[in-house]
């Protein structure tokens, strides 16, 4: 699948386009900072995120968009894990290794959440929050507002300035979104760790 | 209901976000200072045309020539008296001097011309003190120093105290004598936009004064000779928000507070008071602000940047940035 909009938005980036890299960082900047944030110590997230976002602006005309953007910067994150891990001569060996826990393992095939208990239950915060992360940031914000905000589909027509059909319409998209993400996301635990 | 929503119905997606919450933000101070540097390194970044150069002069005779001819378009032309330099562009844009037409040329000569595209602009220092961004599907003959002709397009000229500068299109002539004032030349018609001090506007056998005061700015519209429109235009309406896609921005490295609230006051057309002597004496210390950045002159980064300094902006007009230190 070709990733469109994220290989628009590279080419405006590429053709020296201010408001494209604008748009950049703010989408993809505090999503990434949450991806390192969950790998290694905060106290080195600044640097890394930075490095990374970096790293990716120059390397930008090599992206092709056969993965999601923020897929492809994941990579250059972990890249850069790797490396300021090597630098710092530690172990390279991520903080949250999710699929390890068996009890993450028996959440993430059985969606029954009244019975999940606590440790579970944080595993399910961080992978829901993951998904979030990968969806298109328009996606995540709409699934916010409306199931966590508790915003009517009036209140977020009124947001975005636009109707209420719209609205019904992006919701229908972000609900497929998610659900096919979460499922993503669950299998990329796999290749994170 | 479809299979899939069999699966995740939309209760459970509402109780697995309800779970998890609402993400985590990143510290605004640390977003502040990789903001900076991302975007300074994206300024750094080579241009198109410059890449495109790079890829084709070994491989064609004609390409080399193409990046000889440029070469001498960007020398600072020796004989010629420099008209200004072009500080920053982005987009689409071309410029044609006596020596011919470039793409990446700097410094400007008497009679140079510049034109934008679709998503083109530019900045541009003529004189000492003054600068003209141009917008998008503009073009420009900057005939000196201190006379512009806008055939079409909308400019904007920030020029200090001291500099007089005239811009002539084809129904008027817009002069000032430091001030900040746009300029819209569009087939019949001519607007001037007015955020600080005063204009001259002559248009047939017409003149007119328009000036900015407290945060109120002016517009006056021709159709043609015929003035149209004269109403109020705030200086921090949005209307003014393109000139900050003409700018690279602000490189906060060894500047001080104040030369950083002084330009985002200028940008963002508000003036610049400080609670104190006090706290004016202490946001000059020289070079407070690090890293190499480069900033906006939004509110929202003006008080990101104040947050890593002992700086707030404190509660004032709309057209007012008045700085205290922080409360503790």
């Amino acid at each position: 699948m070709l990733h469109g909009d994220d290989l628009k938005l590279a080419k405006r980036i590429i053709a020296h386009d201010r408001q494209a890299a604008e748009r950049f960082f703010d989408e993809y900047f505090p999503r990434l900072y949450r991806f390192v944030a969950r790998r290694i110590d905060e106290s080195a997230c600044e640097d890394i995120v930075q490095e990374t976002m970096i790293r990716a602006l120059k390397s930008l005309y090599s992206y092709r968009g056969e993965a999601a953007l923020f897929t492809w910067l994941c990579q250059i994150g972990r890249h850069e894990i790797s490396s300021y891990l090597r630098r710092h001569g530690q172990r390279q060996q991520l903080q949250i290794s999710l699929d390890d826990n068996p009890q993450i393992r028996a959440a993430l095939e059985s969606i029954d959440f009244q019975q999940v208990d606590t440790e579970a239950r944080v595993a399910l915060e961080q992978i829901v929050q993951l998904t979030l992360d990968y969806l298109p940031e328009k996606y995540s914000r709409l699934l916010e507002w409306k199931y966590l905000e508790g915003l009517s589909v009036q209140e977020i027509a009124a947001r975005l300035q636009t109707g209420t059909i719209s609205v019904q319409s992006l919701l229908a998209r972000a609900r497929s979104a998610f659900r096919d993400c979460y499922r993503e996301v669950a299998a990329e635990l796999e290749v994170l760790v | 209901m479809n299979r899939e929503d069999s699966q995740m119905p939309d209760n459970d997606i509402a109780q697995l976000l309800s779970i998890a919450g609402k993400r985590d933000e990143p510290p605004a101070q640390v977003q502040a200072r990789v903001r900076a540097a991302v975007m300074a390194s994206f300024e750094e970044l080579p241009h198109p045309e410059t890449r495109r150069l790079r890829r084709f002069i070994p491989i064609t005779a004609a390409a080399a020539a193409l990046a000889l001819a440029i070469v001498l378009l960007e020398r600072p032309a020796q004989q010629i008296p420099s008209a200004g330099e072009i500080l920053f562009s982005s987009g689409e844009t071309q410029v044609q001097n006596t020596a011919g037409t470039a793409t990446r040329v700097r410094h400007l000569t008497a009679g140079s011309s510049l034109h934008t595209g679709q998503d083109g602009r530019l900045l541009v220092a003529l004189g000492s003190q003054t600068q003209l961004r141009a917008d998008a599907q503009t073009s420009v003959t900057v005939e000196s120093a201190t006379e512009i002709r806008l055939h079409q397009g909308r400019i904007y000229i920030d020029s200090a105290a001291g500099e007089k500068l005239s811009v002539r299109t084809r129904y008027g002539t817009v002069e000032d004598i430091g001030t900040q004032f746009e300029v819209i030349a569009r087939d019949d018609t001519l607007a001037v936009a007015v955020r600080e001090g005063s204009v001259n506007v002559s248009v047939g056998d017409r003149q007119l004064s328009s000036r900015a005061a407290s945060g109120h700015g002016e517009r006056l519209r021709f159709e043609q000779t015929r003035l149209t429109e004269r109403s109020v235009l705030s200086t921090t309406d949005s209307h003014w928000q393109w000139i900050h896609r003409a700018s690279p921005g602000f490189k906060l490295q060894n500047h001080s507070v104040a030369e950083f609230l002084d330009w985002a006051a200028r940008e963002s057309g508000r003036t610049l008071d400080f609670e104190s002597a006090l706290v004016r004496q202490q946001a000059e210390m020289p070079a407070a602000l690090q890293g190499n950045a480069a900033v906006g002159a939004d509110l929202e980064t003006i008080n990101q940047v104040l947050r890593t300094t002992r700086f707030e902006q404190l509660p004032a007009e709309e057209h007012q940035l008045l700085i205290g230190f922080r409360s503790m």
